[in-house]
C-alpha cells in the first residue's frame, strides 16, 4: 500500500505584488524519490520554505504523515521527521565533521560535550550514507565541496528523517561524485526514506527519480511517473507552449566587435567561456542558477581573478582590476543583486543616480548640484519611473523603479556597452517589459547590452544573439529567431 | 601557497619564540627562573581581561565597558571591606555589579540591536561617570593585608597569581572548546545565519557571552586590588584599554588565522609581557615600551592579514 | 529627530525658551568672556578634533588615535619651533606630522583593507611612546623631560580672534569637502554601501584611507591651539579629548539623522555649555560627570529605538 508521506493540497501563497504559488497540490510517496523540476521563479523555492514552516500558505492544507499541521505556527521542521539539505551548506567551516554532524542535537553531561558519542553518531550517520571514508575530526573547511555535501546530508540523517529535502545537491559536484552520491539516496531509499529531490539537472532526475512533479508560473502542471514520460515531454511540460518559433526576422548588427571574451578561466566557477559582444547589439548569456553568470560578469568587471584566457575590450587586451576601469571606457554593471550591490538603500534616488558620474556632473571636484537636478529628474521622467520625486529614498521604491534607477546610473551619457545580469529578477510583469523596450531601444540608439539571465523566453525576446552556459562553459551560441526553448532547455541542462 | 598558509596560521607564534631566544642570548638575567615567574606574574591581571574580552569577540562582539567596570567594582569592593564587610560580601557585590553590567551590555546589544561597539563604549562612559558620582576622583586603600596576603607571594614556588592565570586560562579554554554552551557561542560568532538555521537563538548565546565576560572581569579585579593593595580612581579605566585591546587582538594574529581564540590571548599576555621584561632588562626608557607593543600589534596583523583583501574592514555605526 | 519644518519650529521654540531660562536665572553666562573663553573656545577644539573623527567614522572606519596624534604634532610643532626659532616651521612640521601619522593610518586601512580598529589601536601606541622620545630630545637648559614649554612665539595662536578664524576656517574647508565636493559625496558612498560604491566605480580604498590623513591634519591642529592655551604642551596632551571626538558626531547624527558638519558643531557647543551652566551653578562635579554619562547613555539608546523601528536586528 502506497502511503503518502506529505500532502500538500491546494497551497496558494502571495507576497506583495506577486503570486507565488496558485492551487498546487503534491504528494510524495514513502519510500520513493520525488522530483521537482520548474524554471527560475516557478515557485519551487517557495515550496520549500513552506514545508519547512518558514511560510504559511495562504490557502491550503500541509498534511505530514496523514496529521494536518497546516496550522502548527512556527512548526519545528526538526521535530517533525523531515531533514533540509541547502544549496547553501548549512555547516559551520571551523568546527570538524563530528562538531558539524552533531551540531544542534548534542549529547551533554552538565553542559559538558560528550565527545566520545559525539564521534559514535559521526561515524554511524556517516555510515548510514556510506562515507565512512570521510575524516570525522578534520575541520569541514579542509573537505571538498562534496565531501560537504554528503556531511550535511548525515546531519540531517540523525534527526532520522522520514523526508529528506534536497536542494539542488549535486550543484558543486562532479560526474563521479554524483554517481556515488545516487548511490547513496539509492539506499537510503531502501531503508523506507523518501526524498524530494529539486534540480535543474534533467538528465539526473531521469537517472534518480521515481515521479517528477513540474511547476510551472506558481502552479503545478502535472506529476509524471518518470517511466512514462520522455525528456522533450518533460521540457514541453515546464516551457508551457509548443515549440515557438519567433518570427520577427533578426536586426542587423555592425561587425565591429567591443568586447571579445577568449577561453576565459576563473580559480572556481567559469571554466573556458568564449564570445564576442558586437556594436549596437543584445547578446544574452543564459544558464541555469550556478552555471557561472554571475561570476563570468564579475570576472569582467574585475571583481574576480582570471585563472586563464583573455579579455579584449576595443581591440585591446585588458585584466580588469577594478570597476572604474570599465566604467571611464562607457562600460556600465547592473549587478544581479541590486539591492546590495547595485543601489545605496538609504541614499535617495538623485545621489544613487550621479554617484558613478560625478566627475561629469562637477568641475573641479565641486559638484554641480543643478546639473545633477536637472539631469536626473530628465533621466527618471525619461524611463517612466514611479516616484514623487528626485528625493525619494530608494529603498521605498518598487523593485522595477529600482532596477530602472540601477539603469539610469549608466544613462546620463550614451553608453557604450552595459552589462546586465538578471535585470528583471523580482519585477512585477509590467515593469519588466518596460525594461525590456527600454534595452532594445537602447540598442538601436548604438549601445551594446550584455544581458545575462536564467529566463529563457526572456532571453529569447530580448536578445539578438545569446550563448548558453553551461558548468560554467560556454557549450552554444544561438539564434533567438530559429531556436525553440525547448532546444534551449536542453542545452542549459547538459543535453546536446 | 602552502607556505603563505603556514606564514599566516604559525608565523606570529614562530616570531614569538624566536624574539624568546634572542631575548635569552641578550640578557643574562633573562631565563632566570625568579624573571621567567616574574613575566607570568606580570601579565596575569591584563591576561585574564583579555580572555573576558575574547570570550565577547568569539561571539561576534566587542566589549569595551570593561574599562570603567573594573575600577568601578575596585571601588565597590574596596569600600565595602574598608567599612567593616566581610570579605566575602564585598566580593560578592563587586561580583553582583559586574554581572549586571554584562547584562546591560547583553540587553543593549542582542535585545535592542545597538553595535556592541557604541553600547559598550557608551556603558562605560556612564560607568566612569557613576564612579565619580559616588566614590570621586580619589584611590582608596584597603585597610588591612588580607588580600595582599591572600593572593600575593608563591604556591609551590610559582606566583599564586600565575597559578590563578593558568588555572583561568584552562578553565576558559574549556568551556569553549568541551562544552555545548561554548560551542553555541563559537557558532554564534562564526556564522550566526547557519546557526539560527539548525535551531539554536545565537542572540541568547551572543548575549551570554557578555555575562560570562563579567565574571573573568571580576577574577582580574581582585587580582588588580590584591596588587595595588587598594583600587585606583576612575581615570585608571584608560590604562587598562588599550594594553587589553592590544593583548585581545594581537592574539587573534596567533593559530586560527584572525579568528580570535583563548590560546592566543593568553600568549600574546606573555608575549607583551615578555617584551615588556626584557626592555625593562635592557634598561630601555619605560615610553619604548608600549611603542614596541604597538608596533608587534601593527606587524602581526599585517603578517596575519589576507594579502589584497577585495573589501575594506567596516565598522557600522548607523 | 528634526524631520520636518513643524519640528523645526518646536526646537526653536524650545532653544527660544531655554535661552530665556538662562538670561533670567543665570545672567553670568551671557558675560562675553564666559562665553568666550569657557564656551566658545573649548566648544571650537571640541568641534574641530570631532570633525576628524566624522569624516572617518562617515567612511565607515575609526580613528583611536587622534587624542596621540593631537599630542605628538604640537610637540613636534613647539620642538622645531624652539630649535628653529621659526614658528612658520613648526606649525608646518606639525600639521605634517598629522598628515604622515594620518597616511599611515591610511595605507594600513585603506591599501590593505586592515581593521580600523587595531590598526588606530597599534598608532596609539606608537604615536604615545613618540610624545616622549621627541619631548626628551629636545632639552632646554637641561630640562629634558615630558613636557615642553610653549616659545613666546607660538603664544598668538591661543588669541580669541586666531581660534575663531582657524574654527571657522577649518568648518568651512571640511564643509566644502563634505557637502561641496563629490570627494565628499565618494565618502558617504563608501560608508554606506562599499561594494555598490565600487561598481559605480568609487575607488572605495583610497577614498577610505584618505579620511585619516584629515583626521589626522584636523588632530595637529587640536593639539596646537590646546598646547598655545596652556603655554606648555606636556606628554599625554589630547588623550582626554577622544570621547569628545566620538560623542559629537554620534549625538550629531541622532539630531540630525545623519553624520554633518553642523550636527558636530551644535553638540560640542551644547554640552560646552550645558558644562558651563553646571559649573557656574556650582553643581557638584561628580554630578556632572553622572550626568554626562546617563545623557550619553540616552541618547544611544534613543538611536538604539530610532534603529530598531527601521530594521530589526534578525540573528
Amino acid at each position: 500500500m502506497l502511503k503518502n508521506i506529505l500532502e500538500l493540497n491546494s497551497i496558494s501563497k502571495s507576497f506583495p505584488g506577486v503570486r507565488a504559488l496558485k492551487d498546487v497540490s503534491l504528494s510524495i510517496r514513502q519510500g520513493e524519490i520525488h522530483a521537482l523540476v520548474g524554471q527560475n521563479g516557478a515557485g519551487k523555492s517557495t515550496i520549500v520554505k513552506i514545508i519547512a514552516g518558514i511560510y504559511k500558505p495562504d490557502q491550503g492544507q500541509i498534511k505530514f504523515k496523514g496529521v494536518d499541521i497546516t496550522d502548527k505556527h512556527g512548526f519545528n521542521i526538526w521535530e517533525s521527521g523531515v531533514a533540509f539539505v541547502y544549496q547553501e551548506l548549512d555547516l559551520i567551516e571551523s568546527f570538524t565533521v563530528a562538531e558539524n554532524i552533531s551540531f544542534g542535537s548534542e549529547k551533554v553531561k552538565f553542559g559538558v560535550i560528550q565527545k566520545n558519542i559525539e564521534q559514535q553518531i559521526a561515524k554511524e550517520m556517516l555510515k548510514k550514507i556510506d562515507q565512512e571514508s570521510i575524516p570525522i575530526n578534520t575541520p569541514v573547511s579542509d573537505l571538498t565541496s562534496a565531501q560537504k555535501q554528503l556531511v550535511s546530508i548525515a546531519k540531517a540523517m540523525v534527526r532520522k528523517p522520514s523526508l529528506l529535502v534536497l536542494d539542488e545537491p549535486t550543484a558543486r559536484l562532479s560526474a563521479d561524485e554524483i554517481k556515488q552520491f545516487f548511490k547513496i539516496l539509492k539506499s537510503l531509499k531502501k531503508s523506507g526514506i523518501s526524498i524530494l529531490y529539486i534540480s535543474h539537472r534533467l538528465e539526473e532526475v531521469f537517472k534518480i527519480s521515481d515521479r517528477v512533479t513540474v511547476l510551472r508560473d506558481g502552479e503545478k502542471i502535472n506529476t509524471f511517473n518518470v517511466k512514462n514520460i520522455s525528456k522533450k515531454d518533460l521540457i514541453k511540460s515546464m516551457i508551457g507552449h509548443e515549440i515557438k518559433k519567433l518570427t520577427t526576422t533578426p536586426r542587423e548588427i555592425k561587425e565591429e566587435v567591443l568586447i571579445r571574451v577568449d577561453r576565459l578561466s576563473s580559480p572556481k566557477e567559469v571554466k573556458n567561456v568564449s564570445f564576442s559582444l558586437r556594436k549596437g547589439e543584445i547578446l544574452g548569456i543564459v544558464g541555469v542558477v550556478g552555471a557561472g553568470k554571475t561570476e563570468l560578469v564579475k570576472c569582467l568587471l574585475g571583481e574576480r581573478e582570471i585563472a586563464s584566457g583573455k579579455i579584449e575590450i576595443y581591440g585591446k587586451k585588458i585584466i580588469p582590476k577594478h570597476p572604474s576601469q570599465l566604467i571611464s571606457q562607457g562600460i556600465g554593471n547592473c549587478p544581479e543583486d541590486r539591492k546590495t550591490e547595485g543601489l545605496i538603500l538609504k541614499a535617495n534616488i538623485r545621489e544613487n543616480i550621479s554617484l558613478p558620474n560625478l566627475k561629469y556632473l562637477s568641475k573641479f571636484g565641486f559638484l554641480s548640484f543643478n546639473k545633477e537636478k536637472t539631469e536626473t529628474r530628465s533621466i527618471i521622467k525619461q524611463l517612466n519611473v514611479q516616484c514623487y520625486s528626485n528625493e525619494q529614498i530608494v529603498d521605498t521604491l518598487s523593485g522595477g523603479n529600482q532596477q530602472k534607477i540601477v539603469l539610469a546610473k549608466w544613462l546620463l551619457k550614451p553608453p557604450a556597452v552595459i552589462i546586465m545580469d538578471e535585470p528583471t529578477i523580482g519585477i512585477d510583469v509590467g515593469s519588466k517589459f518596460e525594461i525590456y523596450s527600454l534595452v532594445k531601444d537602447l540598442a538601436d540608439r548604438g549601445t551594446s547590452i550584455l544581458y545575462v539571465a536564467s529566463d529563457i523566453d526572456e532571453i529569447l525576446l530580448v536578445s539578438d544573439r545569446f550563448v548558453v552556459l553551461y558548468n560554467g562553459t560556454s557549450v552554444a551560441e544561438l539564434l533567438p529567431f530559429n531556436t525553440s526553448s525547448h532546444e534551449v532547455l536542453s542545452c542549459m541542462t547538459g543535453g546536446n | 601557497m602552502y607556505n603563505k598558509v603556514l606564514l599566516k596560521k604559525y608565523g606570529v607564534l614562530f616570531s614569538f619564540i624566536l624574539i624568546f631566544i634572542i631575548f635569552a642570548f641578550a640578557f643574562n638575567d633573562f631565563t632566570r627562573i625568579d624573571n621567567l615567574l616574574n613575566i607570568l606574574r606580570q601579565c596575569s591581571v591584563l591576561t585574564i581581561v583579555g580572555i573576558g574580552l575574547v570570550i565577547v569577540m568569539i561571539a561576534g562582539e566587542i566589549d569595551l565597558s570593561f574599562t570603567s567596570s573594573i575600577p568601578l567594582a575596585s571601588a565597590i569592593f574596596v569600600n565595602l571591606y574598608n567599612n567593616n564587610s566581610s570579605i566575602f560580601i564585598a566580593m560578592l557585590l563587586s561580583l553582583l555589579v559586574l554581572i549586571i553590567v554584562g547584562i546591560i551590555n547583553a540587553y543593549l546589544v542582542e535585545g535592542i540591536g545597538l553595535s556592541s561597539f557604541i553600547a559598550t563604549l557608551s556603558v562605560s562612559f556612564f560607568l566612569t561617570g557613576v564612579n565619580y558620582a559616588v566614590f570621586g576622583a580619589k584611590s582608596y586603600w584597603l585597610k588591612d593585608d588580607l588580600m595582599q596576603n591572600t593572593f600575593q607571594g608563591n604556591f609551590l614556588f610559582i606566583p599564586k597569581f600565575g597559578w590563578i592565570l593558568i588555572i583561568i586560562s584552562l578553565l576558559s579554554y574549556f568551556i569553549i572548546n568541551y562544552t555545548k554552551h561554548g560551542k553555541y557561542i563559537r557558532a554564534s560568532g562564526e556564522n550566526p545565519y547557519t546557526t539560527v538555521a539548525n535551531g539554536i537563538n545565537a542572540k541568547y548565546y551572543r548575549g551570554l557571552a557578555f555575562i560570562e565576560a563579567n565574571l573573568f572581569y571580576f577574577v582580574a579585579t581582585m587580582l588588580q586590588v590584591a596588587r595595588l593593595s587598594g583600587a585606583l580612581g576612575p581615570a585608571a579605566g584608560g590604562n587598562i584599554m588599550l594594553p587589553v585591546m592590544a593583548i585581545a587582538f594581537l592574539g587573534q594574529t596567533f593559530f586560527k588565522i584572525g579568528k580570535p581564540n583563548i590560546v592566543g590571548v593568553v600568549l600574546s599576555g606573555l608575549f607583551l609581557s615578555m617584551v615588556n621584561n626584557a626592555l625593562t632588562l635592557a634598561e630601555v626608557k619605560f615610553y619604548y615600551v608600549p611603542m614596541v607593543q604597538g608596533l608587534i600589534l601593527i606587524v602581526a596583523i599585517v603578517l596575519s592579514s589576507s594579502a589584497g583583501k577585495r573589501e575594506l574592514t567596516q565598522i557600522k555605526f548607523g | 529627530m528634526i524631520q520636518n519644518k513643524k519640528n523645526l519650529i518646536t526646537v526653536f521654540i524650545v532653544i527660544f525658551i531655554t535661552f530665556l531660562l538662562i538670561y533670567t536665572k543665570i545672567p553670568q553666562f551671557f558675560n562675553p568672556i564666559n562665553l568666550i573663553s569657557n564656551v566658545f573656545v573649548p566648544g571650537a577644539i571640541s568641534t574641530l578634533i570631532a570633525l576628524g573623527m566624522m569624516v572617518v567614522m562617515t567612511g565607515g572606519g575609526v580613528d583611536l588615535s587622534i587624542g596621540t596624534i593631537a599630542g605628538l604634532s604640537a610637540l613636534v610643532g613647539v620642538s622645531i619651533t624652539i630649535i628653529s626659532n621659526n614658528v612658520i616651521l613648526g606649525i608646518f612640521f606639525a600639521l605634517f606630522a598629522g598628515a604622515i601619522i594620518g597616511l599611515f593610518n591610511g595605507l594600513l586601512i585603506g591599501g590593505m583593507g586592515l581593521s580600523p580598529f587595531v590598526v588606530t589601536l597599534g598608532t596609539t601606541f606608537v604615536a604615545g611612546g613618540l610624545q616622549y622620545i621627541v619631548s626628551s630630545r629636545v632639552d632646554i637648559g637641561g630640562m629634558g623631560g615630558t613636557y615642553l614649554i610653549l616659545p613666546g612665539s607660538m603664544e598668538f595662536l591661543s588669541s580669541d580672534l586666531n581660534i575663531f578664524l582657524i574654527f571657522v576656517g577649518s568648518c568651512s574647508i571640511i564643509f566644502i569637502l563634505f557637502e561641496k565636493l563629490t570627494y565628499g559625496r565618494q565618502i558617504k558612498s563608501v560608508g554606506e554601501n562599499p561594494i555598490a560604491s565600487r561598481l559605480s566605480g568609487v575607488k572605495t580604498r583610497y577614498i577610505a584611507g584618505s579620511t585619516y590623513i584629515i583626521s589626522g591634519v584636523l588632530a595637529a591642529i587640536v593639539g596646537l591651539l590646546l598646547a598655545s592655551l596652556q603655554g606648555v604642551v606636556r606628554v599625554g596632551l589630547g588623550n582626554d579629548y577622544l570621547m569628545d571626538a566620538f560623542i559629537n558626531p554620534l549625538l550629531g547624527m541622532v539630531i540630525f539623522g545623519r553624520f554633518s558638519i553642523l550636527g558636530v558643531i551644535v553638540s560640542a557647543v551644547v554640552i560646552t555649555a550645558v558644562l558651563n551652566i553646571c559649573i557656574i551653578l556650582g553643581m557638584n562635579l561628580t554630578l556632572i560627570q553622572i550626568t554626562k554619562g546617563v545623557v550619553l547613555l540616552g541618547i544611544i539608546f534613543i538611536r538604539g529605538i530610532q534603529l530598531q523601528r527601521q530594521r530589526r536586528k534578525f540573528l
